[in-house]
């Protein structure tokens, strides 16, 4: 008897060592590498699940919440990210490391709560590509003068990034604009030529000949049949609503114009910038 | 403690029998977190976990990730049959994204040796992908082939007929360059032509009234008066109209192809897709 449970006590620690012997791969450590897989594979749903469960489970080390927290900004779950850099314990952004700066760069730079980046930059937060944020931003809230002095100053940063945000910046500075006012007073002088000065050739020269048709048809009318007839009124009531209804297509041509160009900046600034986010 | 041990010592296979599952019960998400962990801790078949996470992307709609595991499939597989899958999987994601030319592209890739099942499969998202393209002949043909090379599959190849001559008429019946030509020449008329009755009249009417107006501006005043005072009007409403009936011709045609589309799918689509 004390044979057959020696055997029996002997099968079972055989077998337990061999159980444990097994890796264990919900443990801290391989729940780790595999939430990194998920995140270098761009599952950041799934990795987001792993990192929570992580978190809860074990003692995050600083990349693992930094990989959290841009999982967070990924499935653009903002506030949980927002919280992590709201809380008591890390609201001195200027102690942390570089990586978790630029993350809180990113996060509000995604939510685009630009002041809030001004903010920090102006009360001294040094982090990579700083320079280029503050340039971005000045081109994505259309502040052109503001960001070709930032391009014009000493000393700016040799990086691919920086030259070519630098370029936009000059560029959406000498860009010709135009003028509302001047597009609406050259409607007023020649119908449809304030479209035409905005680039819309097609639409100023059609202005110019529904204006000019209207307005012609009025003087014949009050040519022939005199103030008294209500026929005339009609008709030079259509042509003014044509004329003054130009002038105002005028000044938005030309708002249209200025919109379309400023677009393309931030498109370009936008590519540039968020690259690498 | 044995418990905990069997715990502790779970395999990526029994990870894999997990997410096989959750997978059989429909519950993606669960099954794809599953056979990713399996196949990041040494799961022995690779190319299937590969293929069912990819297979979990496409339930929930995510293509990108589908596609990027049908890859990661492909790579690991090395069968023939397995590879076929890979990029049939492929494939669909891609349709499902409106990617025609890399659908084809992939297709390229077919060992169009294999089972009836996947041929039938092939010829269906080749034909899905010609029609995408507009190349409506070719697509018939790779349409017809399903019934062809997969009699099992139970195709009503008379419905898929039916339906291509219709499409090989639709360009004909309603064409966008005649409608174009047929307005300039009687104002509403390629709008009838198209059966836009009600666009038809008013482009008609708006150009008949404008024609009325130019004639008493004539009689009251004179030939240059109604040139100059009219014309601009009938210049805009005339060609607009013109190019109204082109641009209806042109929907026109593209919403009877895609009721076809959907007959021709409804009949022809095999299992797997349905």
């Amino acid at each position: 008897m004390t044979q057959h449970i020696n055997i029996f006590i002997f099968i079972f620690l055989m077998l337990h060592i061999n159980l444990f012997a097994q890796e264990n791969i919900y443990d801290c450590e391989n729940s780790k590498r595999f939430a990194n897989y998920l995140f270098n594979t761009s599952q950041f749903d799934l990795a987001q699940h792993e990192f929570e469960r992580l978190d809860f489970l074990c003692e995050l080390d600083e990349n693992t919440r930094l990989l959290l927290l841009k999982t967070y900004r990924k499935n653009k779950h903002y506030n949980q990210a927002n919280q992590f850099f709201q809380t008591g314990k890390t609201s001195n952004l200027k102690t942390m490391p570089d990586e978790y700066k630029m993350e809180y760069i990113r996060l509000m730079m995604s939510q685009q709560l630009y002041g809030e980046v001004k903010k920090a930059i102006s009360k001294g937060l040094r982090f990579p590509e700083k320079f280029e944020h503050q340039l971005g931003i000045e081109l994505l809230q259309k502040n052109w003068e503001q960001a070709y002095s930032i391009s014009t100053q000493p000393n700016t940063p040799d990086g691919i990034k920086a030259k070519s945000l630098i370029n936009i910046a000059r560029e959406s500075y000498v860009s010709n604009r135009k003028k509302p006012w001047l597009a609406a007073l050259m409607s007023v002088v020649i119908p449809g030529s304030g479209k035409a000065y905005s680039s819309y050739w097609g639409d100023g020269f059609v202005s110019l000949l529904f204006t000019a048709s209207t307005g012609f048809f009025a003087y014949r009318a009050f040519n022939k049949y005199g103030t008294n007839s209500a026929y005339s009124w009609i008709a030079g009531g259509l042509a003014v609503s044509y004329y003054s209804a130009n002038i105002y297509g005028g000044a938005k041509a030309a708002q249209r114009y200025n919109e379309n160009l400023n677009h393309r900046y931030i498109h370009e600034t936008e590519k540039i910038l968020f690259s690498g986010y | 403690m044995f418990a905990q041990s069997l715990v502790m010592g779970q395999s990526a296979e029994d990870v894999a029998n997990f997410a096989s599952q959750q997978f059989d019960e429909g519950n993606f998400a669960i099954a794809s977190k599953a056979y990713n962990r399996a196949l990041f801790f040494g799961y022995t078949d690779k190319a299937f976990a590969a293929q069912r996470i990819a297979e979990c992307y496409t339930h929930l709609e995510q293509y990108k990730l589908a596609g990027d595991f049908y890859d990661k499939s492909y790579r690991f597989s090395e069968s023939d049959s397995m590879k076929n899958e890979a990029i049939l999987g492929k494939t669909f994601s891609l349709l499902m994204e409106e990617k025609f030319i890399l659908g084809l592209r992939e297709l390229l890739n077919f060992n169009e040796n294999q089972n009836a099942s996947q041929q039938a499969s092939f010829h269906f998202l080749k034909g899905i992908s010609y029609f995408g393209l507009k190349n409506d002949s070719v697509s018939f043909n790779e349409f017809i082939k399903i019934a062809t090379h997969s009699p099992l599959q139970n195709i009503d190849t008379s419905v898929v007929k039916s339906e291509f001559q219709k499409i090989f008429r639709y360009d004909k019946k309603y064409n966008p360059q005649r409608a174009y030509v047929m307005s300039g020449i009687i104002p509403g008329s390629g709008q009838f032509a198209s059966g836009e009755f009600s666009a038809g009249l008013n482009s008609m009417l708006l150009i008949g009234g404008l024609y009325l107006v130019s004639l008493r501006v004539m009689h009251i005043y004179s030939f240059w008066d109604a040139v100059l005072a009219v014309f601009p009007w009938i210049q805009r409403y005339y060609l607009g109209g013109m190019e109204h009936s082109k641009q209806l011709a042109i929907s026109k045609i593209d919403n009877k192809r895609y009721q076809s589309y959907l007959k021709i799918l409804k009949a022809s689509t095999p299992g797997r897709y349905k």
